[in-house]
């Protein structure tokens, strides 16, 4: 069975439509990896491009992300005997303070979508949390999403607490958020900053040597 | 002890007459305000606490207010206002939300407070809800206090689909405009009709006391205003905005002579063609965000929306305002000004502006 119709389904974020085209496509004997990378994350490539093209916006992402989320739950349970690994682990969180989750929640989801595995640590952590969260779950990327001017900051103090946990060597940080830009990043010494959640997908492939 | 209020009834006279012609089209500058009073902010991280919020006794909190317009000076086209600021958003916790405050980010956030499936959800007027007797009795209380000398504000009521996010928390009234959109309709109908009740009432608290009405902005109206919102259009396509914040919004301008939306980012520019077709919307708020260039280095946007009849208010500093007025000239604009200036420095900065603006010059 070829992948346009699970392609196709996510993209319109035809959740039932997935599961059902997922579901043929492994009663076809169609190989898990094939299902999971030209099925599942392929379509999410897209979704960003529309979105970064200004067709799609984040309802429109939402629900594709939540359709090729669906696709995929029918698969993990074949992951290990297939061998499917997942691109890297980024834990996510909000800094102290803030408490907004949005932005968070959708990069997560494209980050999910292209492959990676996502640790939600939450809204509002403080630095030393993040620190504990990247000593134990020992992630390739840590996202620090920051919505208001007044918690910026606490972005500048969780890199800090990493470098005094001798953690900072370990982990790539990227940064994001309404008011959150390249030079605010530089400053704070994070290594990557992204605009959206499409080009936050980009940018942690570039800064994990994906692409 | 008498309220030592710099702003006496020839400078209230000034402000009718200016701000009214400023509405009808008929003055060639800028409305400019200067003011050494933050409304919103006036030092006090207590003003997000729930004892102010909720406990502090009405006559204290006027007090303090008080206290604070007695240092205040007000220049150009500012006016003294009082602003009883919940945060944004109030409306949720009038219609019910559990409403938390965080001082230190200046902020307070609600989250529903109980979860229901959106099918079971009706939001409608409670006039027993605490949230909403504390805004009336202040509002109240502060006209009675001060009559017709200080502008008694609207409080900040919200945005329709902000407070209905407050409800299902924003990610699912995301996947809610597709999963179940006439809900959302549903839910948006009863919101409007909810918040133009908080509206007029507000209204019938403050209109007796002849001073016009105004809201946390920068602008005021000798009739009905209100700076509306909808932060979480940001999210959404056009076509979405037609169908699900559109309509309620065009409720509400039908029920004033001047309202005005606060365009708050980017995000919110693919809405600007429709937002400048709506008849009823007298003026637009633009606000680029934080991170993002200041107002006046975005022409086209300012260029549209005074282009298109509307009244534009932003904040600027003096450069911004000299600025604007240089290279688009400052007809239909409200420049408030966020440089804390000395009388002396006010008046010459006013004649400076006079002097620059291209539409005084060429007319």
């Amino acid at each position: 069975m070829g992948m346009e119709q699970i392609y196709g389904a996510v993209i319109e974020g035809d959740m039932a439509g997935v599961e059902a085209a997922v579901k043929r496509a492994l009663e076809d004997k169609t190989p898990v990896e094939t299902i999971l990378k030209d099925g599942l994350i392929s379509p999410m490539d897209e979704v960003g491009r529309r979105f970064e093209a200004g067709d799609f916006y984040v309802p429109e992402m939402l629900i594709a992300a939540r359709a090729m989320k669906a696709g995929v739950a029918l698969l993990r349970p074949l992951f290990a005997e297939t061998g499917v690994k997942p691109l890297g682990k980024v834990i996510m969180g909000t800094v102290s303070g803030d408490l907004h989750d949005i932005g968070k929640n959708l990069v997560g989801l494209m980050l999910e979508g292209a492959g990676f595995q996502v640790i939600d640590v939450g809204t509002d952590v403080s630095p030393q949390a993040f620190v504990e969260a990247v000593r134990k779950e020992q992630p390739q990327l840590l996202g620090l999403s920051a919505l208001l001017t007044t918690t910026m900051p606490n972005a500048g103090e969780t890199v800090k607490a990493l470098k005094e946990a001798g953690l900072k060597e370990k982990v790539k940080v990227m940064v994001g958020g309404a008011p959150v830009t390249q030079g605010f990043a530089d400053q704070i010494g994070a290594d990557g900053f992204a605009e959206d959640a499409a080009r936050a997908v980009r940018k942690a492939k570039v800064l994990l040597g994906l692409s | 002890m008498g309220f030592d209020l710099h702003f006496s009834d020839e400078d209230w006279a000034r402000i009718e007459r200016d701000w009214t012609a400023w509405w009808a089209g008929e003055l060639d500058r800028p409305m400019v305000l200067l003011e050494t009073f933050n409304p919103l902010y006036f030092g006090d991280l207590r003003i997000f606490s729930r004892e102010w919020m909720l406990e502090m006794p009405v006559d204290q909190v006027l007090d303090l207010f008080e206290e604070r317009l007695e240092k205040a000076r007000f220049y150009g086209d500012a006016w003294p206002k009082f602003f009883y600021n919940h945060g944004p958003g109030m409306g949720a916790g009038f219609l019910g939300a559990t409403v938390h405050s965080m001082p230190e980010q200046r902020t307070i956030w609600f989250e529903a407070p109980r979860k229901v499936p959106i099918q079971e959800l009706s939001l409608t007027f409670d006039p027993d809800n605490v949230w909403w007797r504390r805004i009336r009795d202040l509002t109240r209380g502060a006209v009675e206090r001060w009559g017709n000398r200080v502008a008694v504000a609207h409080t900040d009521i919200g945005g329709n689909l902000d407070i209905l996010a407050s409800f299902r928390t924003t990610q699912q009234l995301l996947y809610d405009l597709y999963d179940t959109p006439e809900e959302v309709l549903r839910l948006s109908r009863e919101i409007t009709t909810a918040w133009l009740r908080y509206y007029n009432e507000l209204h019938e608290i403050i209109a007796p006391a002849g001073r016009g009405t105004c809201n946390w902005a920068a602008v005021w109206s000798p009739r009905r205003t209100y700076m509306t919102q909808s932060d979480f259009c940001y999210m959404i396509s056009p076509k979405m905005f037609e169908r699900f914040v559109a309509p309620d919004l065009e409720t509400c301008y039908a029920a004033m002579e001047h309202g005005f939306y606060h365009l708050d980012g980017k995000g919110q520019i693919p809405h600007l063609t429709r937002f400048l077709a709506m008849e009823n919307l007298a003026g637009i708020q633009w606000i680029p965000g934080a991170g993002q260039p200041m107002p006046e280095e975005w022409p086209d946007v300012l260029r549209r929306i005074v282009g298109a009849g509307k009244r534009c208010q932003v904040y600027v500093t003096a450069e911004g305002a000299r600025k604007i007025v240089r290279e688009l000239g400052g007809k239909g604009f409200a420049l408030y000004v966020v440089n804390r200036m000395t009388p002396e420095e006010a008046e010459d900065f006013l004649k400076v502006l006079a002097a620059e603006d291209i539409g005084r010059r060429s007319s």
